[in-house]
């Protein structure tokens, strides 16, 4: 048990050190050693000779300590093939516990697929105000809608012209006045500015609020 | 179960099988693994059945580890005992299970 818990901290501590690939080959070393120390003493030395010969034509750095980590996992297998066939009950009992971890594992993984595909709900925005009438169609107020000239609104073109001079080009920037900063722009009357509110409307859009 | 011979699962089949390829040419494990189509590291439990048994035969290489800048590897060969074991082995699994490990014996025997 012990020497199953120290193969298993192994493996543990070589996957982690996988990030820094120059200690990969390192780590592959140790674990192979590690792992031959559930064989039968006398036949200990030519498997490590065996493993790390293999080791050695194995390519890519990762590669061997993945390369490692299977015969590690396989070495009890490998140990059996020494000492010949297990009792009947001992084979029953180990084909179980695999059966079971098999099992186990694809539940998890299952499991995890079905987590995170999962939506997240996020938490409704509190104090958003929604301008514009909620019936029309999502309202273009965001992202590139801003920077649209004024022009895609379609004003009269006294209206569009008396803006242009106000300093107003985008739609962005139109949305940023107030009624009171547009009357203030030369030639531009009340009617102007209905009209304006009017088209603003139309995309749910609205002047500033006083 | 027939004495000593080993079960013949699929792995242990598909690495029969590579190595009836060409019986008489020793390859290491990672050439057998990647001939059975098989994971590296994996295979050698069943190497160490198959040589149990006594159907392979296996050596050291015999090179000058410091020259070559790495370590001598193991090398594995099919047993006489192996060769023909293992050629009834496998096609008494293809008859049974028709696996595909081989091709169906064709009218006649064909097969050599």
């Amino acid at each position: 048990m012990k020497l199953f818990l120290g193969i298993v901290g192994t493996i543990v501590v070589s996957v982690v050190a996988a990030e820094f690939s120059v200690l990969a080959p390192w780590f592959a070393e140790r674990l192979l050693r590690s792992a031959a120390r559930i064989l039968p003493p006398a036949q200990r030395g030519r498997y490590v000779a065996e493993w790390l010969g293999e080791l050695d034509a194995v390519p890519g750095q990762v590669i061997k300590l993945l390369f490692a980590v299977r015969v590690a996992l396989r070495a009890p297998a490998t140990r059996r093939g020494l000492q010949g066939l297990e009792p009947l009950w001992v084979a029953l009992v180990r084909r179980l516990l695999v059966a079971l971890v098999t099992v186990a594992l694809a539940v998890a993984r299952f499991a995890s697929r079905v987590l995170v595909r999962m939506p997240i709900k996020r938490p409704a925005l509190d104090g958003v105000v929604v301008v514009g009438d909620p019936d029309q169609p999502a309202p273009s107020i965001l992202g590139a809608e801003l920077d649209t000239p004024i022009e895609e609104l379609d004003l009269a073109p006294k209206t569009h012209s008396s803006l242009k001079r106000g300093g107003v080009i985008t739609i962005g920037e139109l949305v940023t006045r107030s009624e009171g900063d547009l009357l203030n722009i030369r030639n531009f009357g009340s009617r102007h500015v209905d009209e304006v509110r009017e088209k603003l409307h139309e995309l749910g859009l609205s002047l500033r609020e006083e | 179960m027939g004495d000593d011979d080993p079960r013949l699962t699929m792995q242990t089949g598909a690495v029969l099988k590579a190595l009836l390829v060409k019986p008489s040419t020793p390859r290491y494990g990672l050439e057998i693994s990647k001939e059975a189509g098989l994971p590296s590291g994996t295979i050698y439990p069943i190497l160490t059945r198959l040589e149990q048994a006594g159907w392979l035969d296996s050596f050291w290489e015999d090179i000058d580890e410091a020259a070559e800048g790495r370590r001598r590897r193991r090398y594995y060969r099919l047993s006489e005992k192996g060769a023909v074991k293992g050629q009834q082995a496998l096609e008494a699994a293809s008859q049974r299970l028709s696996l595909g490990w081989l091709p169906a014996p064709g009218p006649g025997g064909a097969r050599a």
